[in-house]
């Protein structure tokens, strides 16, 4: 499991490692990525792999690296190593709030990685040992973040519970799977144990933030981020949360702000082109919203939702084609169980509009979208209509 | 090259020349010159002394030097000590010469230059090396070892358990805790520095920091009250202004105040203007040089007790151990930076506050336990060996080698540092020479305690072709 090393290596000059020191680690299985995308395409690979950085400075490169180790190997920070022989103040900034412990110079690099490999490889051999266990559970949890199956984490929970009470690692991560699984109340006790255990980890500070915004306390997140703010500016993530935790609150003008900053530090965000179009649907800005939601990855239920409640709006102030547009945009958008609703706002829309022939080729969608399940209304609004139609013949 | 820490035994039997030879050695730093005069003499003293070198001035009046070194090489301890021969062989003894594998042949009346040149020769083909050390990774689990440090737990405070032991801890040093109470489980701790308190050393090891199931009865302890409160202000010396404005909001995230100066000469006149609002120093460089004189003369100008601790950022590999410096490796984290300023202000307090009375300790018992720490036998030589720790020892700490070549003899399970400094290849380990003659034991029973129960080959260097050949010089 610990044989694989993946080199993320953005020192283009070889200031820091030298190409041969790279030769040296050859005997290793040893990956050397020196574009992001590479690297990321290893990392979504979710083999794993012993993450080690070799930077300077902090950029957008070196931000995304690390989030894509949290994310796809494992919530344990204290497996990453970060090569840097005078790393800057805001890569100092970032992997004191990534909770990285691991800084190691390039003098020497590959007898200190082949001795970390072997000392990882041998407290992990041990088998239910609480590194094999939590290493384990991580990865469980990078991946059903991920969206794929939450298959075993509760049998591992279970074994890594009898350990919580001493280990500050074992409360961030039982923390962070009780969040993933939206059991609030326990992973708050994890994550307040993980703080009087090691009080100077910073990760479970932006997890209790997460956790108090989850569970509809704004207010509280807000004092935390701001707090964390002025540690390091330049975590677009943290960006993009203190925008939700300000959104929440009702304060949009100041969560713009921090949207703003965001989108300028890392573009591609999921997180922050998310917020952004909430941002604009919340102020009323269709036009930017809609624009804003060509860009976004992941669409989550809830623009469709507000997709919805414009168009109704916009029908009931009689402006039936910009909410057809609306309701369309929202249908190619939504989740296949719940596109037979919209598909009745359409046919809707467009017996406001006159269109009856219409409004009933949509209202068989409607049936062949609701399936075996049925929905009642279409019916009614089908004989609605085929009356109106008999009527506006006969008449 | 130091020749400091080689001996040699001279064979002769004109007791008056050995003072020549003494002489003659100790200019080129060779101190311990051992001489006899007869063969049981050469016997006893080759086997307590391990020797590095047999220099034969002459034949004795109980055999002739060949017959000796026949002798002497029939027991493996010396079959490849390096030996100099002082006469003019005949061809017959030249044979035998040859087949006793000596390193090098002077003619009488020997030259003192010649003799120290050869003795350079021979040492310097060593490599600094005695002839009888060989490699800690000969020796069945030499690389994975225990050493054991006796301690104390004496309680944990807000952030740190507390320990007291004999040895000054650095930071980063992995130590497994084990209670001589088996009821108590272990832990694992990284060391965050030590505390002088009195005689002894309190051993800090941040909370957050330990591992393990005996967690669950430090994090059950009530915490220790410290005796004073103590002031959390840092003057700090960045010349980043990106860095300095970094640390500010860090310092102040964990409740500690701050003043940055950009400037050296800075630091001094804002310290020296009023020294005591200052209980620690942090500067991001190691004062050197012309720039350093005015911080020099403004931190010297406060009287060792009183004086602030120094937390120096450094580059360099060895460093000095100073009671009032805590030295913080180049590149460091975040964290390691806040752990050794945090540190230093727990040792700021202790100056001020009685020694020894940095916490009350009044409700508490001491729990004793024993420090393990993990490590290998990098080599071994008949006065003692190098170790690596991976955590630094002290000199003069006591330690136990829990290898089973030591445990089995009573005599040489405890050792006794002689110093100890950071490896050049490993930034987590120390390396640390510990002496067995300083335990009262001859170099001889070192070794043949050891050698009676594995043999291993000598060092490679003794080998080397520079030595085996024999030399015959023409004076």
């Amino acid at each position: 499991m610990f044989d694989r090393v993946l080199i993320f290596n953005t020192d283009s000059s070889n200031q820091i490692v030298t190409v041969a020191d790279i030769e040296k680690l050859a005997e290793k299985k040893v990956i050397v990525s020196t574009t992001l995308e590479d690297a990321m395409a290893q990392l979504e690979s979710l083999k794993f792999y012993i993450p080690v950085l070799v930077a300077t400075d902090y950029s957008e490169d070196v931000q995304r690296f690390i989030q894509g180790c949290n994310r796809n190997l494992s919530c344990l920070p204290d497996l990453q190593i970060v090569v840097s022989n005078d790393p800057s103040p805001q890569l100092q900034g970032a992997l004191y709030e990534m909770g990285i412990k691991n800084l190691w110079p390039g003098e020497r690099l590959d007898s200190r990685l082949t001795a970390w490999v072997n000392k990882l490889q041998t407290e992990v051999k041990v088998d239910g040992s609480i590194a094999q266990n939590l290493i384990k559970l991580g990865v469980l949890v990078a991946r059903a973040k991920k969206g794929n199956k939450i298959g075993d984490i509760d049998s591992y929970i279970k074994k890594l519970s009898e350990d919580a009470s001493h280990d500050y690692r074992i409360c961030y991560t039982l923390g962070n799977a009780c969040l993933l699984r939206q059991q609030f109340e326990q992973a708050e006790k994890h994550f307040i144990a993980c703080q009087s255990l090691n009080p100077k980890f910073i990760p479970t500070f932006t997890a209790i933030a997460q956790l108090r915004l989850q569970s509809a306390k704004p207010g509280d997140a807000l004092t935390l981020l701001e707090k964390m703010e002025k540690l390091n500016n330049s975590n677009s993530e943290r960006k993009a949360l203190l925008a939700a935790a300000y959104a929440d609150s009702g304060n949009w003008e100041k969560a713009k702000v921090f949207l703003d900053q965001a989108a300028k530090l890392e573009p591609n965000n999921a997180k922050v082109k998310e917020m952004r179009v909430r941002a604009a649907f919340e102020s009323g800005d269709i036009p930017e919203a809609l624009r804003l939601l060509d860009e976004c990855e992941v669409i989550e239920e809830y623009f469709v939702t507000k997709l919805n409640e414009f168009a109704i709006a916009l029908s009931k102030q009689s402006k039936t084609q910009e909410a057809l547009d609306l309701y369309k945009k929202a249908h190619t958008l939504a989740s296949p169980h719940i596109k037979y609703k919209l598909s009745f706002n359409i046919a809707l829309a467009y017996r406001r509009q006159g269109d009856l022939p219409k409004a009933l080729e949509y209202l068989d969608i409607v049936d062949a979208e609701a399936g075996e399940r049925g929905f009642e209304k279409s019916g009614k609004l089908r004989i609605q209509i085929k009356e109106e139609l008999v009527g506006g013949k006969s008449a | 090259m130091s020749l400091a820490s080689h001996s040699v035994l001279v064979i002769t039997d004109r007791p008056q020349s050995v003072a020549t030879f003494r002489a003659c050695l100790s200019q080129i730093g060779i101190k311990e010159v051992f001489a006899a005069h007869s063969f049981r003499e050469v016997l006893e003293t080759a086997a307590k002394e391990c020797p590095h070198l047999f220099i034969f001035d002459s034949d004795l009046p109980d055999g002739s030097a060949i017959s000796l070194l026949k002798k002497l090489r029939t027991d493996s301890f010396f079959e490849k000590t390096p030996v100099i021969m002082i006469r003019k062989p005949t061809k017959e003894e030249l044979v035998e010469i040859v087949k006793l594998k000596v390193t090098a042949i002077l003619a009488k009346p020997v030259e003192t230059t010649a003799l120290m040149e050869k003795c350079k020769a021979i040492f310097g083909a060593l490599g600094h090396l005695s002839p009888y050390g060989f490699k800690g990774s000969e020796i069945p689990g030499g690389q994975n070892t225990t050493f054991r440090f006796n301690a104390a737990i004496v309680g944990r405070d807000e952030n740190h358990l507390i320990c007291q032991s004999s040895l000054s801890l650095v930071d980063g040093g992995a130590f497994l805790i084990s209670p001589t109470d088996t009821t108590l489980a272990p832990l694992m701790a990284i060391s965050s520095g030590s505390v002088k308190a009195g005689d002894k050393e309190s051993n800090l090891f941040a909370l957050g920091n330990i591992m393990g199931k005996g967690r669950t009865w430090v994090s059950q302890m009530a915490p220790l009250k410290p005796v004073v409160t103590l002031p959390r202000k840092v003057l700090v010396y960045e010349n980043s202004k990106d860095r300095a404005e970094q640390l500010k909001e860090i310092l102040n995230f964990h409740e500690i105040d701050c003043e940055t100066v950009d400037t050296m000469q800075r630091l001094a006149q804002r310290f020296s203007g009023n020294p005591d609002d200052y209980k620690v120093v942090y500067l991001c460089e190691t004062p050197v040089g012309a720039i350093a004189i005015p911080w020099d003369k403004a931190i010297t100008a406060i009287p060792e007790p009183k004086r602030p601790s120094q937390v120096i950022a450094t580059s360099a590999a060895a460093l000095k151990a100073r009671p009032d410096i805590n030295w913080l490796r180049k590149p460091f984290t975040v964290d390691q930076l806040i752990e050794n300023i945090e540190v230093a202000l727990t040792q700021r307090g202790n100056a001020v506050a009685p020694q020894g009375q940095m916490w009350d300790k009044s409700a508490t018992k001491e729990i004793p336990c024993s420090y393990l720490v993990k490590g290998q036998i990098i080599s071994i030589d008949e006065t003692g060996g190098v170790l690596e720790l991976e955590a630094p020892a002290t000199t003069n700490a006591q330690m136990y080698i829990d290898h089973p070549l030591f445990k089995a003899n009573e005599k040489i399970h405890q050792v006794r540092i002689t110093y100890c400094t950071p490896s050049a290849v490993n930034s987590k380990a120390w390396h640390a020479r510990f002496n067995m003659i300083d335990a009262g034991i001859s170099r001889g029973t070192f070794w043949r305690t050891l050698r009676t129960q594995f043999a291993p080959k000598p060092v490679e260097a003794i080998a080397s072709p520079a030595t085996a050949a024999p030399a015959a010089s023409a004076s």
